[in-house]
């Protein structure tokens, strides 16, 4: 909740006070109210709004004044959708299927059975936009073998963007890399968080043959366990490696919301 | 007698040879494209000053440091001491019969930052991913990351 509204009936003695708390259990508000010193004339009654500007108040702890027997009324505010300023990112439907593709990757498996899995976006030939899944046979957890997404979304259909899974954990800490596929790792390394180089070369590689062929270039959206990594490619589908990262964690927000890290 | 000091004279000079041509040989890959998007990529880790770089510095151990500090590596003794630490480091196995897989080339893309440096064989891969290992000027593992 962005803000909650508490009406007190009859406070009668010093101490009457509403706490509001944050996800983490720590207080980011509070309101005290005004009292008469006398019992049952239900004289005092006040009505007072806590407001946060964080991450939103998620319980709220209405605290009488010792021997007072008074009486509440509350409201609230919601927090504002979470909205990251991605057309994208931002469509109730994509952010379905973003996370069920996500889950399809089976990243609480354990290592070695996991799979990147793909999706894609076209705007077909009526003007609509589809959210297709083209994942690939053969794909790792690590790799999905190389392929080209402008033609599967159908005859005469345009590719849009590109969204693929990395079945990670990027917090608290990065994920251990003790295995892809049918290969172990020792010692093991650490998921480097983000697009990889290999992500990189194959979104480039993309974007230089649509470029050639006077097509606008298309982002890449990597997902892992808590973030959206949108790769953005400059207007002419050269490499810059630029990337903004969202929080996909839900933890406080039921979808997503720019961060920095 | 004569046959044998002929023998033991050309067996000599083979030897030498061999000795001469190991000394010579380094560990360090020449400069190439794949060395200059290395360096490039190093390079805007380190010198960047947003909060994504910044915690690729932190996850890699890598320092923060100026353009003009990060560098190729052609330096055949650093590349020739990073060479038994980086595969053992980078060791891959086939999970089904525990024989090693992807064995090193024993050349490396070596890009120093600061006083660090990032280190590439390119056999060495996780799938999509690169296996860099990030070594402290005295050849220390500082990090293993799948970039």
């Amino acid at each position: 909740m962005k803000s909650v509204t508490v009406k007190i009936y009859d406070s009668d003695y010093s101490g009457n006070q509403a706490v509001a708390y944050g996800a983490l259990g720590v207080p980011v508000g509070s309101a005290s109210f005004s009292f008469d010193n006398q019992p049952g004339n239900d004289l005092v009654q006040e009505t007072k709004t806590v407001t946060t500007s964080g991450s939103g108040i998620v319980q709220v702890e209405l605290i009488p004044a010792p021997a007072d027997f008074g009486a509440y009324d509350m409201s609230w505010e919601p927090l504002p959708p979470c909205v990251t300023g991605d057309p994208v990112i931002d469509d109730s439907l994509n952010r379905v299927k973003f996370d069920s593709s996500f889950q399809a990757s089976n990243p609480d498996a354990p290592q070695g059975s996991r799979h990147e899995t793909y999706r894609a976006g076209y705007r077909q030939p009526d003007g609509t936009i589809t959210n297709i899944d083209i994942s690939q046979a053969g794909a790792t957890d690590c790799n999905t073998p190389s392929f080209d997404p402008s033609t599967l979304g159908g005859p005469g259909a345009e590719l849009l963007w590109i969204e693929h899974a990395h079945p990670y954990s990027a917090e608290p800490f990065p994920e251990v890399i003790t295995r892809c596929g049918d290969q172990a790792y020792d010692p093991p390394g650490k998921y480097e968080p983000g697009p990889s180089l290999n992500d990189w070369t194959g979104l480039d590689n993309l974007n230089g043959l649509r470029a050639a062929n006077g097509l606008p270039p298309v982002n890449m959206y990597v997902y892992d366990k808590q973030r959206v990594y949108r790769m953005n490619p400059n207007p002419t589908g050269q490499s810059l490696k630029k990337y903004d990262t969202f929080d996909r964690s839900g933890k406080r927000c039921a979808a997503f919301r720019r961060v920095r890290i | 007698m004569r046959f044998s000091i002929q023998s033991s004279i050309a067996l000599l000079t083979v030897i030498t040879a061999a000795a001469h041509l190991q000394a010579q040989m380094s560990a360090c890959r020449p400069a190439d494209a794949v060395s200059a998007e290395m360096v490039a990529d190093i390079r805007r880790i380190a010198t960047g000053t947003d909060s994504t770089t910044a915690e690729h510095r932190r996850l890699m151990g890598i320092p923060q440091v100026s353009a003009n500090q990060v560098a190729y590596v052609t330096d055949k003794v650093v590349c020739n001491k990073a060479v038994p630490v980086y595969n053992a480091a980078t060791r891959t196995l086939d999970a089904n019969t525990g024989q090693e897989v992807q064995l090193p080339s024993g050349q490396l893309y070596v890009v120093k930052a600061g006083t660090v440096y990032v280190v590439w064989d390119p056999v060495k891969k996780a799938g999509s991913y690169r296996r860099y290992v990030t070594l402290s000027k005295r050849y220390k593992v500082l990090a293993n990351t799948m970039f």
